[in-house]
């Protein structure tokens, strides 16, 4: 047969289905010639009646290949399969022969890959996991606008927006609220008036019962409630017989209709329960005041600008009707999901690109040391290339060494995700919406092993290429290698200062949310935090109908909570710094008119008098509230120093007679402007206005749901305080629940967690860069130590001091270190803009953030090269050069 | 020389794996082996032999290896697995229950009743 003796060499590549058969046969009629001769016969002839007896050898052998047929092919891969696996396990052999360099490999790799696994199981949980709705892409919430900017909806507007849009297909009105829930021990909970149009918007199927009914939106027909997951579980004892049952909350009777499945929000998650929000008819007639949120569902094949263009026309109508309420308002509709994450989608994706820099970085370095172990292999390589091993299989022993170091890495990067993620839930802002989801489903599991494989890619191939292209050199270059060709060593050079220059740039960044976090932890709050506790109540029963008992409530509790040990003084506000909510309030000024939509505005705050002397508040000008601003006596209001400065820019505001909201007619006397005090810490202090609690107007105790927080100087006693808080509240009703209690060393920490969620996290993952880089140089370097030891021996013999070696070495390291700045100088100003917007009165290009990173990293990278420096400085002449 | 027959369907299978009780061996070996066994009353044809090896292999009754032999060619050689084992001993027991009953029915002289 036609003789298939070169196939054989394919068989290096595993096994072939054709020279197989052929070769099994051409075998058989070798035996059979032997026989036949054996017996007498002639050679040829013997041949030819070998082959006359295999009949039609062709269709023989097309016979046995088509029953091999799929065997082979599976048996090829498994053959394949089982090759890799033996180069594999060749290569996980050579890299045990080098312990240390391997279990660095493979740890900075764990790290690189883990702390990216983790950023990125946040990153898709907040930004990329589908949200749980029915149609969520097509989710959009709507407000109004007031010359560009957002604010809230007004009842009438929102009235006329269910009649007049055409874009929605549902549309539904939300405002959250608190009900005390008088089942069994009271308890306060988080609750929100909710349209039966919100749940359409809103979709998805309740765990039992239902949503509201339309007729449930009106007065009369809305006690109805449907209960969180949450509740009906910690409550109601996730007994599905509550559906239909009427329960006790603020002294009055609904019933149970529904409860949603787990998870399910509306607009933020937290709420326990929600209430139909019936609008009466004064309500759907009110378009001056803005109080509700509102979400939709666009009609399918509705886009966003089509919505936002239905929207202006209704505005337009709804003005020509009433044309006051509408100057210079608009409407605005808006993505739910993009504005769901808004806020964060800046700080994840910033922290996304950090930790990519750190996984390069880590590359980087490991590459580094596999270049390192390339070039003391060279000729180890050069002997299999010498010996036929095709730049084929040379490369594909590189890249085994790196799939095993990339799958180890990627197997201790799990755990390192696991644990930094753990990490990251703890130390987040509480309200990143799907955080608590993340590390959830495949994804996470996916994204690492799609990244483990390109690290390995590229772990792989540099150093391939370079053990092919240093072939023939090495061979020729015999025993002795000559120091130079290994200084020289550019690419390892570049990698090094590459290395560098990631580092200064997340090591300024870092730099920059540590300034930025100095300057929030010293920033002028307007009243002194410590030892000052706060508790909320809410009097929302029946028990409470007058204003004048809740105010005398209040001032009754004041001297209550006032008389227990270890409180110095305790007074009350609607909202008190950094802890509350505000409304706005538009504030007229005796004696002066504004332009129509140029109207001043205020936060508005009903306090107890001692008030500003417990949180110690800076008195500006004139006098603070006392007793005798009663209701009886002359209506007074103290304002911030903004609101004066807004108000009256160049005299005194003390006298002056203004009054807030359409429902305060009688002028109110300024009598004080104290400093100004900080409502949200990253943020100066809106304009405020602050009536004492008797002289409150009613309608503004319905926005408040008739509750204050009441705000406690202690001596210091913080966890007694609070006990006895509760106590002295349960004494005066024991339906009241306190809720809220909270020191303001939490509120502060709650404030500034976002700063402190990327101070942290920068400032951990550039502690990780300086060290990769610091490892990279030092490797670099002691690798060059080690392979000029015999010039170093010249150097010595020749006369250097041990001093002219170090500073050899040394100078040889700096000179990286500083390229590597100044690339990465260039680099961090670059990426400085990117995180402008998550600083807190820093600027970007802050000198100081980059002069400590720049100073850091020259000491580290002085560090760096003394070791291995100094080890080059102890060669003995004699024994280098012998060697 | 006696008379050859030819073989049975099916039979040629329990004789190669028989064959492979005695070790390992190539295609040309297994051959030979029945020949001379059955005292060269059987002929084996290679275009029945090497499909039936195939066959055996694919099933997983047997297993091949290429080897090297003593005048350095390159031999294919089988052997069998505990499946083919297993085969063996079913098919062997078959075959003599029918050889039995077969020589049972052709040697009786009584007339069916």
């Amino acid at each position: 047969m036609h003789d298939p003796s070169w196939r054989r060499y394919l068989r290096f590549w595993g096994p072939d289905v054709r020279s197989d058969v052929d070769d099994e046969l051409a075998f058989h009629v070798e035996l059979r010639v032997d026989q036949l001769v054996a017996q007498g016969m002639d050679p040829a002839a013997a041949r030819a009646e070998a082959w006359r007896r295999l009949g039609d050898a062709d269709t023989l052998a097309r016979t046995c290949r088509e029953i091999d047929g799929d065997r082979l092919t599976s048996a090829r891969r498994r053959e394949w399969l089982h090759s890799t696996w033996t180069e594999l396990n060749l290569a996980a052999r050579q890299l045990r022969r080098y312990p240390v360099l391997a279990s660095i490999a493979i740890l900075t790799l764990a790290l690189g890959l883990g702390a990216t696994t983790a950023i990125f199981s946040v990153l898709y949980a907040v930004l990329l996991r589908a949200l749980p709705y029915a149609d969520a892409d097509r989710m959009v919430r709507i407000t109004e606008t007031m010359r560009g900017s957002e604010t809230a909806v007004g009842p009438g507007q929102f009235t006329e927006w269910l009649t007049r849009t055409s874009a929605f297909e549902s549309l539904g009105a939300y405002l959250p609220t608190t009900f005390n829930l008088t089942e069994g021990t009271p308890e306060r909970v988080r609750a929100a008036f909710a349209t039966s149009g919100l749940f359409r918007a809103r979709y998805v199927k309740p765990a039992f019962g239902r949503y509201f009914l339309p007729e449930e939106d009106q007065v009369g027909r809305e006690h109805v409630v449907v209960l969180s997951h949450g509740l009906f579980v910690e409550r109601f004892a996730a007994d599905s017989r509550i559906v239909g049952r009427p329960i006790r909350m603020n002294g009055e009777t609904y019933t149970v209709v529904g409860v949603a499945p787990p998870e399910f929000s509306i607009a933020t998650p937290g709420d326990q329960l929600w209430v139909p929000l019936a609008l009466t008819a004064e309500h759907t007639s009110t378009f001056s005041d803005h109080w509700l949120a509102v979400y939709a569902k666009r009609k399918p094949g509705v886009t966003d600008a089509q919505a936002q263009r239905d929207m202006e026309r209704v505005s337009r109508e709804i003005a020509r009707l009433h044309p006051d309420d509408m100057v210079d308002r608009s409407a605005r509709v808006y993505d739910f999901r993009d504005d769901l994450v808004a806020d964060h989608r800046r700080s994840l994706t910033t922290l996304f690109g950090a930790v990519g820099f750190v996984l390069l970085l880590a590359c980087v370095n490991v590459t580094n040391l596999l270049l390192a172990r390339a070039t003391v292999r060279r000729k180890e390589t050069a002997i299999r290339t010498a010996l036929g091993a095709t730049r084929g299989t040379i490369v594909r022993h590189f890249l085994m060494e790196s799939i095993v170091l990339a799958a180890s890495g990627a197997v201790l990067a799990f755990v390192v995700s696991r644990l930094t993620l753990r990490g990251l839930v703890r130390l987040a802002p509480a309200e990143i919406p799907g955080l608590d989801r993340a590390g959830e489903g495949p994804a996470t599991a996916l994204f690492l092993a799609a990244v483990s494989i390109a690290v390995a890619v590229f772990l792989g191939l540099l150093p391939a290429l370079r053990g092919l292209r240093t072939v023939e050199p090495a061979l020729r270059m015999g025993g002795r290698t000559a120091g130079a060709t290994t200084t020289r060593d550019w690419l390892r050079s570049a990698l090094v200062v590459s290395e560098v220059a990631l580092a200064l740039a997340l090591v300024a960044a870092a730099g920059l949310f540590v300034r930025s976090a100095r300057k929030l932890n010293t920033v002028d709050l307007g009243f002194v935090p410590g030892g000052l506790i706060t508790a909320r109540i809410s009097l929302a029963s029946s028990r409470y109908a007058s204003p004048e008992i809740v105010q005398r409530t209040y001032l009754e509790l004041g001297d209550r909570i006032r008389g227990l040990p270890h409180v110095v003084s305790a007074s009350a506000n609607s909202g008190p710094p950094l802890a509350g909510w505000t409304p706005s309030v538009d504030i007229h000024v005796e004696g002066t008119t504004y332009s129509p939509g140029n109207e001043p505005a205020a936060r508005f705050h009903i306090v107890t008098p001692g008030y500003f002397e417990t949180v110690r508040a800076r008195l500006a000008a004139g006098r603070m509230f006392s007793r005798a601003d009663g209701d009886r006596a002359p209506r007074v209001a103290v304002i911030n120093a903004a609101l004066a400065r807004r108000l009256w820019p160049n005299e005194s505001a003390i006298g002056k007679r203004i009054a807030c909201c359409a429902v305060d007619p009688p002028w109110r006397e300024v009598i004080g402007v104290v400093g100004d005090m900080r409502q949200v810490l990253q943020r100066d202090a809106l304009p405020e206005l602050y009536v004492p609690i008797e002289q409150t107007p009613s309608l503004a105790w319905t926005w408040f749901g008739n509750s204050l927080a009441f705000v406690v100087r202690t001596d210091g006693d913080v966890a007694d305080v609070s006990r006895e808080i509760r106590a002295a509240v349960t004494q005066t009703d024991a339906t009241l629940p306190v809720y809220d209690a909270l020191t303001y060393d939490e509120v502060l920490s709650v404030a500034s967690a976002p700063n402190r969620f990327s101070t942290v996290l920068f400032s951990a993952l550039a502690g990780l860069a300086l060290v990769l880089a610091a490892v990279g140089l030092y490797g670099v370097l002691a690798f060059s130590v080690a392979q000029r030891g015999f010039e170093m021996g010249v150097r010595m013999a020749l006369g250097a001091r041990p001093l002219d070696v170090v500073a050899l070495v040394t100078r040889q390291g700096m000179r990286l270190v500083i390229r590597g700045l100044v690339l990465g100088l260039a680099l961090a100003l670059a990426g400085g803009r990117l995180v402008a917007s998550l600083l807190y009165q820093v600027a970007p290009s802050d000198p100081p953030a980059y002069i400590a990173a720049g100073a850091l990293l020259v000491v580290v990278g002085a560090l760096a090269c003394y070791l291995p420096a100094r080890r080059a400085s102890r060669v003995d002449p004699v024994t280098a050069l012998r060697a | 020389m006696a008379d050859r027959v030819e073989l049975p369907q099916g039979t040629l299978e329990t004789l190669i794996l028989k064959t492979l009780t005695w070790g390992t061996m190539h295609g040309f070996g297994i051959g030979r082996w029945i020949e001379q066994a059955s005292g060269d009353t059987l002929t084996i044809e290679e275009g029945s032999l090497y499909p039936a090896l195939h066959r055996m292999e694919k099933r997983g009754w047997i297993e091949a290896e290429w080897k090297q032999t003593e005048n350095n060619r390159r031999g294919k050689y089988y052997a069998l697995t505990a499946e083919g084992r297993r085969q063996l001993k079913a098919q062997s027991q078959s075959w003599l229950t029918i050889v039995r009953s077969v020589g049972r029915v052709l040697d009786t002289s009584k007339q069916p009743s």
